[in-house]
């Protein structure tokens, strides 16, 4: 051997290198590249978010959205200030949107089943645009059907020419779309709603949920009042003041008296059930009284849920007492027609750009069969949803936060629609689809040889916006709105002829037909406030919120109320087996005072067959149960107009059976007054002795002052007061500072959870899964508490009256003055700050959990494992905040990276933050603005100003952690039920039971 | 020719020589029993590994504790084997103070004990935390994260408190070790075990003037060891009674935690004599004066814990104070009921049984009793912790908490851990005290004229007996 390496020391060299390169290579898990941009695009500046004004789609009401994007990734979507129909806010699922934008079981790309083959097949968008023409050309002629929903927009030409263009012809099919948008009670004296959730699902939830805060919160003294009329009272009905209970039918006579000015109590025994007669006379006779003394009064409806046999009767009474006929029901006979043509072979290509027909239809009206008929059944659905698996052709569109488009929600409002970022799969707009399909088929749909749907849509837009500047102007600010909202309180009581108080005078005489079992239950199925009729059942936030009013998450329940719960023998948890003469659905009972004796309430939303793996199987779809019966003179699906038996399932031990139904919290105080409520005459009384303070500024301790002992000591605790304390030393705080607080207004909280969902995205909270929820290891850093009583007996919330006062609270961290979980955390991870936060390091946190044993307000949660967010979910992922991994503590920060960002921006404008510049996520997103935040040390600020009230309350106050969190309290019409809070009763356990 | 003369004690003892032979008959060749126990120990443990291995890998989440019960059966476990810890520095160094001369003969036993129960309860800090591999944040450690940990946290008292009490126990274990090893040199044949003696006897040969430093250093060790037998489970009492949750903030807590701490103690110590009293035949040993002595014992903690008990439920009643009361309302009739019901009837009700002598004298009964009032401990610190936290201040979190498998596995190795060491000391340290039994046994005499001495010597100490047992001491 030469110079050189010899072969032996290579050896040892390449071993050392391998086993240094496998040892640094063990230290990283995920190795991953960043590549920095080459050509920077030039909007995009790393770390700093881009905003696109958008509209929401999840639902008709059209709310205007500023989408954030990231280094071109959509992270968060939030309400659009300048939108008249959001005003900025925005509802639950509005939020939960992005995480349909990167739902992983979205279909990747479209395919398309071909003969003889059993699995569908991937193929391009150029090669399935010309099987979809092939296929379309070999169709007889007449036999192209375009199923789709309601546009409101551009696609409405497009779609229309579209099949002018292929000689087919499109029929309608939107569910629960038919609502008015265009109401504004914001002034109203009195509501009153037959049926219609309006804080949920009906008409345009965001838009109304701040008009009720306007008209009904208190304010100035003034508070307008509310009235429900219905079998069942959903979120919406639980702000109401007064429930009158009816069965399924027995809205419309309610309607159809007090439209013809009739006596409302001679209705209280064709109403409702047998018991509580006395009770519904008396709310009768209140509804009536209230009618008669308000000025500005509206009346909403019908709901869903109240569209029972009489349904037409109840629209005509409503149109009646507003003086203004709604929007026609959804019609349904176009889809039956075409049903029927499917059954007999009429429909050769069957386009379906609507929401999942197969899971939303009655099973009674048999589309699923008929559309087995269809040869060639095109699905455009975006999600493996139940009709789109049985399509043939798969052709998925993009989420709207991808594609272009516009929407215009109310008369004089439109909306665009505007790509926030490139599709995350293989997805097309429908619109470039059918464009590429006609110009395949020779009947180009517009000019240009590379022309496609956006040029369509600025085309129509020209006259909106003529010039490049203005089309801009229109991106930016989101759209054109024109006209105010119909001002309907103001509009004077003026019955149009054919909807006149004479045709609904005279209440029919005998009871309304209706489905199934005579001794059955009568079944209401009403949209869920989470899912809509279904279509954002597949958002993880969604299924883990719980339900507003239930606190169920991830599964369905019978909603029934306890006498007859107690009647069938049935319990909270146990299974049942509901059947109708058109099918049978299982579900667990939930006992809720909130349904009138003799009905059972089904929410819709759930039952899929498919929408991906975490909606696949769960829950019960009511739709199955229902007969596809029609009102004879709209169209209307009839949803309210069935009866169920009820059959407890087998095999279900009572022990076991409250398991299977997991209800997050408690429904009753046990005393602890957390939740509090003061009677607006009460409040009043107090408002003339003087202005309010801050909860706090008047405190009194006992301080422990050397030979004399125990001395009381005039302190304030408030927010708004100094740090440190006098006579404590804490060497953190910072005289002079400001400090961070937020006043919560539970006179405006409706219990809607947007700010839940909020908080999910903007905090990167991990979902935890059915299993790991029902061992109590949410992870929500805000959770809505719900309370039906203030006591302790389990029994209280059962009671007939207990949906009458029911407190939402939203529970978040207090960020105490003195907290608690900052002396015992041993690794200075739970620390203040000198701005008056309670900070968590996450680096730093070993995970002892004292700091959340030591929480009274159980605000901390703990990451119990690593939480995966699956590909791509990963990509919503807020960059601002740190994702945790296992072992590590976590809680609400009040956004302390928006607190910082909005001081950064200010401190590079040389200036300070002004108030109102930091809002937290769920601040940001609260339809009914129930948050006020803000630095309390300054007396201008909005959050002291919404401090200093009479309604000021701290929860726990006594333990003396000095919270910045105040709430006002409820507001209600009488002096609280069920007690209220004051005095403090302090029963012993010994004497409460449990 | 030598005058037979007995000790007061331990009247079946003939002579050093007997005290000799037997101390290293616990050393030689062990029986299949023993195998099977220390296999069975060991497979406990390596449950245990698995089980943390689970913890470690999957996360925390695969044991049963959830907001907001964050702690459940591991710290439950903790407080425990921490409590156990007791009697035996109180056996050896407080009653070494006090020249009680009951105490040679169980010491070593009660002092094993000890450094195994302690050793057992410093792994579950670490198993809880969420983040183990980060467990040395929680030590003072200069570091480039230039950050102290906090001070004022009570989790950190424990710290010092707990690895304290570990050091000077084990010092104070092996201190008093040493004549016995260099004992235990002399007499083993085996040449390995021989060297590993040589060593750990530090060189031991027994004169006087070792045996003069040997003893002032004992008797300072003690006095070092004796605050804390009170400080360890005050401070421990203290993770607890800081905090503002109800049913742990009370100022009763570390006197309370201290008599329950004695009382498993000395349970844990009568569990375990008797089984090596019967398996080793160490009946000249542990005699019926001693089950007596630590059978009273036993009775005066558990009344004062038995006060204790009283005294929480009379001040959760008195103060008024809402969330205290409806805590232990809770307690008694929650979802642990039975847990609440447990702690009171086996750590205050059944130790008053050793009110009776026949009961006392009963080795099988006071086994029983003795393994009764540790179980009732457990639950006693589950009850405190569980319950309190699942039932607090705010009712939207009443959430309950079941055990795992995991934890329960872990639960199960905590024992065999401390099995495994307890066993292994029979076998290879002396577990008798060879050079202070000799203490109390008469010294060999040569000359008949030392008999009247002698038997002053002894009258002197049947004075100290107590009532009955002369009668078994002059058989």
């Amino acid at each position: 051997m030469s110079d050189g390496m010899e072969r032996r020391t290579f050896l040892k060299v390449l071993g050392a290198t391998g086993a240094g390169a496998a040892t640094v290579g063990c230290t990283t898990r995920h190795v991953e590249r960043l590549t920095p941009y080459v050509l920077a695009p030039e909007d995009v500046v790393p770390g700093v978010p881009t905003w696109y004004a958008s509209t929401c789609r999840e639902c008709p009401a059209g709310c205007g959205i500023h989408v954030e994007t990231h280094e071109g990734r959509v992270t968060k979507v939030e309400g659009n200030p300048e939108h008249p129909v959001s005003r900025g806010n925005l509802c639950a699922r509005g939020q939960a949107s992005v995480q349909g934008l990167y739902h992983p079981d979205r279909h990747p790309g479209p395919r398309v089943l071909e003969f003889g083959i059993p699995e569908p097949r991937g193929v391009s968008w150029m090669q399935a645009e010309r099987i979809l023409a092939q296929a379309i050309e070999r169709a007889p002629t007449g036999s192209v059907v375009f199923l789709s929903g309601q546009y409101r927009g551009t696609m409405d030409g497009l779609v229309d020419s579209f099949v002018s263009a292929v000689d087919g012809r499109r029929v309608v099919y939107a569910p629960l779309e038919d609502t008015p948008r265009d109401l504004d009670f914001s002034a109203a004296d009195l509501l009153v709603s037959f049926g219609a959730d309006f804080l949920e699902t009906w008409g345009s939830p965001v838009d109304y949920a701040w008009q009720f805060k306007e008209m009904h919160a208190y304010r100035e003294g003034r508070r307008g009042r509310f009235a429900w009329v219905g079998p069942h009272r959903p979120l919406t009905g639980l702000s109401a003041d007064l429930w009158i209970q009816t069965l399924p039918g027995g809205e419309a006579l309610v309607a159809g008296a007090l439209a013809a000015g009739g006596d409302l109590q001679a209705l209280a025994e064709r109403t409702g059930p047998a018991e509580g007669l006395e009770e519904r006379r008396a709310a009768l006779r209140e509804l009536q009284r209230w009618w008669g003394e308000s000025g500005a009064r509206v009346a909403l409806g019908p709901g869903t849920a109240a569209a029972g046999p009489a349904a037409g009767e109840l629209r005509s009474a409503v149109a009646a007492l507003n003086g203004r006929a709604a929007p026609p029901p959804a019609d349904l006979r176009p889809v039956q027609q075409l049903i029927r043509e499917m059954n007999a072979g009429q429909v050769g290509v069957l386009l379906i750009d609507a929401h999942d027909p197969v899971y939303s239809l009655p099973s009674a009206l048999g589309f699923e069969e008929a559309l087995q008929r269809v040869p060639v059944r095109v699905s455009f659905s975006p999600y493996p949803d139940d009709t789109s698996r049985h399509a043939t052709h798969v052709l998925p569109q993009s989420h709207f936060l991808e594609r272009w488009d516009d929407y215009s929600p109310r008369v004089g409002v439109s909306s665009l629609v505007q790509p926030a970022m490139r599709p995350v799969f293989n997805t097309r707009a429908v619109g470039d689809v059918l464009i590429g399909v006609a110009r395949l088929l020779g009947s180009p749909l517009l000019e240009g040889e590379g022309a496609g749907w956006l040029d369509y849509l600025r085309a129509t837009w020209s006259g909106a916006a003529p010039t490049d500047e203005a089309w801009r102007e229109a991106l930016r600010s989101g759209g054109a709105a024109g006209a105010a909202p119909v001002g309907l309180a103001t509009v004077a009581p003026e019955p149009e002829p054919e909807t006149g108080a004479a045709a609904v005078a005279a209440p029919r005489a005998e009871q309304p037909a209706f489905d199934g079992p005579e001794d059955g239950l009568h079944l209401v199925v009403y949209p869920s406030h989470r899912f809509f009729d279904g279509r954002t059942a597949n958002r993880p936030w969604l299924l883990e919120l719980p339900d507003p009013v239930t606190k169920v998450s991830w599964t369905s329940f019978a909603e029934m109320h306890p006498a007859t719960a107690e009647r069938l023998g049935v319990g909270q948890g146990d299974e049942v087996e509901l059947t109708s003469p058109h099918g049978a659905v299982r579900a667990r009972v939930y006992l809720y005072p909130g349904v009138v004796r003799g009905a059972v309430a089904v929410q819709m939303g759930l039952g899929h067959r498919d929408l991906g793996r975490w909606t696949a199987g769960v829950g019960a779809n009511p739709m199955h149960l229902l007969g596809g019966r029609l009102d004879p003179g709209t169209g209307e699906l009839i949803t309210a107009g069935t009866r169920v038996s009820v059959r407890r399932t087998d095999g279900v031990r009572r022990r076991v059976a409250p398991k299977g139904l997991f209800e997050s919290g408690v429904r009753i105080q046990h005393d602890r007054r957390i939740a509090q409520a003061v009677g607006v005459e009460q409040l009043e009384r107090l408002e003339r002795q003087g202005p309010g303070t801050i909860p706090g500024e008047m405190n009194r301790v006992y301080e422990l002052k050397g030979a004399g002992g125990f001395v009381p000591e005039s302190l304030r605790t408030d927010p708004a007061a100094s740090y440190p304390p006098p006579g404590t030393q804490y060497g953190e705080y910072v005289d002079g500072e400001k400090r961070w607080a937020m006043v919560v207004d539970l006179a405006r909280c409706t219990g809607c959870a947007a700010c839940v969902v909020a908080c999910n995205a903007e905090n990167n909270i991990p979902v935890v899964g059915p299993s790991e929820l029902r061992r109590g290891r949410e992870l929500s850093w805000l959770r809505i508490e719900r309370y039906f009583g203030v006591g302790r007996h389990p029994a209280e919330a059962l009671r007939d009256d207990a949906t009458d006062d029911v407190r939402f609270l939203p529970m978040l961290c207090q960020h105490c003055g003195q907290a608690p979980c900052e002396p015992v955390c041993p690794v200075y991870a739970a620390y203040h700050t000198p701005d008056g936060l309670n900070g968590q390091v996450y680096n730093r946190c070993v995970g002892t959990r004292y700091c959340a044993n030591n929480c009274p307000w159980k605000v901390r949660v703990f990451n119990w494992f690593t939480y995966e967010f699956a590909e791509p979910l990963n990509w919503q992922l807020n960059p601002d905040v740190t994702v945790r991994e296992k072992g590590v503590m976590e809680k609400c920060t009040f956004c302390v990276q928006r607190i910082h960002e909005a001081e950064r921006r200010a401190a590079s404008e040389l200036r300070e933050a002004r108030d109102g510049e930091v809002v937290p996520a769920c601040v940001q997103t609260c339809p009914s603005e129930v948050f006020a935040f803000g630095d309390i040390t300054d007396p201008e600020s909005a959050v002291a100003r919404a401090a200093r009230s009479h309604r000021g309350y701290r929860t726990f106050e006594e333990l003396n952690t000095h919270p910045a969190i105040v709430y006002l309290k409820k507001v209600t019409l009488h002096e609280p039920v069920n007690g209220g809070h004051e005095p403090a009763v302090a029963t012993t356990g010994a004497e409460g039971g449990h | 020719m030598s005058t037979v003369t007995r000790s007061a004690f331990h009247p079946e003892v003939e002579s050093y020589e007997q005290v000799n032979r037997d101390a290293m008959r616990l050393l030689s060749r062990p029986g299949k029993g023993y195998l099977a126990l220390l296999s069975m120990s060991i497979l406990l443990v390596g449950g245990m590994v698995v089980a943390e291995l689970h913890n470690i890998v999957y996360g925390l989440g695969v044991s049963g504790i959830t907001n907001p019960v964050g702690w459940g059966t591991y710290i439950t476990t903790f407080v425990f084997w921490v409590g156990i810890g007791h009697a035996g520095t109180l056996i050896s160094a407080i009653l070494f103070l006090f020249r009680a001369p009951w105490r040679q003969a169980i010491y070593r036993f009660a002092e094993a004990m000890t450094v195994f129960a302690v050793l057992t309860a410093a792994l579950f800090p670490l198993i809880h935390i969420g983040r183990p591999w980060f467990f040395y944040w929680l030590l003072p450690l200069p570091s480039q994260r230039a950050i102290w940990p906090n001070f004022r946290s009570p989790l950190l008292w424990d710290v010092f408190a707990v690895t304290t009490y570990l050091t000077v126990s084990t010092v104070f274990f092996y201190i008093g070790l040493i004549p016995d090893i260099a004992a235990a040199r002399d007499s083993s044949r085996d040449p390995m075990r021989r060297r590993v003696y040589t060593v750990l006897a530090l060189g031991w040969r027994g004169t006087d003037r070792e045996w003069r430093h040997f003893t002032r250093a004992y008797l300072f060790l003690a006095a070092l060891a004796t605050p804390l037998v009170l400080s360890v489970h005050s401070v421990v009492s203290w993770d607890f009674a800081v905090s503002i949750v109800p049913g742990w903030h009370t100022t009763i807590f570390a006197p309370y935690f201290v008599a329950g701490a004695i009382l498993s103690g000395v349970a844990m110590v009568v569990t375990l004599m008797v089984p090596v009293h019967r398996i080793f035949r160490l009946g000249a040993y542990f005699t019926p004066v001693h089950y007596d002595r630590l059978a009273k014992l036993l009775l005066l903690t558990s009344i004062i814990v038995g006060y204790a008990y009283a005294m929480e439920y009379f001040m959760a009643w008195y103060s008024g104070e809402l969330y205290e009361r409806d805590v232990f309302w809770d307690r008694l009739t929650g979802q642990y009921w039975w847990a609440g019901w447990s702690m009171v009837t086996f750590n205050a009700i059944v130790p008053h049984l050793l009110w009776f002598k026949r009961i006392r004298q009963n080795l099988n009964a006071f086994f029983i009793i003795s393994v009764i009032v540790n179980i009732g401990m457990w639950y006693e610190r589950f009850v405190i912790i569980v319950p309190s936290l699942a039932h607090s201040f705010e009712p939207w979190k009443f959430v309950n908490y079941h055990m795992t498998l995991v934890e329960a596995t872990v639960l199960m190795g905590s024992f065999g851990w401390f099995f495994m060491w307890f066993l292994l000391f029979l076998r290879f340290l002396p577990g008798l005290s060879i050079a202070e039994i000799k203490e109390v046994l008469p010294p060999p005499v040569k000359h008949a004229g030392h008999a009247d001495h002698v038997h002053e010597e002894r009258e002197m100490l049947r004075e100290t007996l107590p009532t009955g047992y002369k009668e078994w001491e002059s058989r």
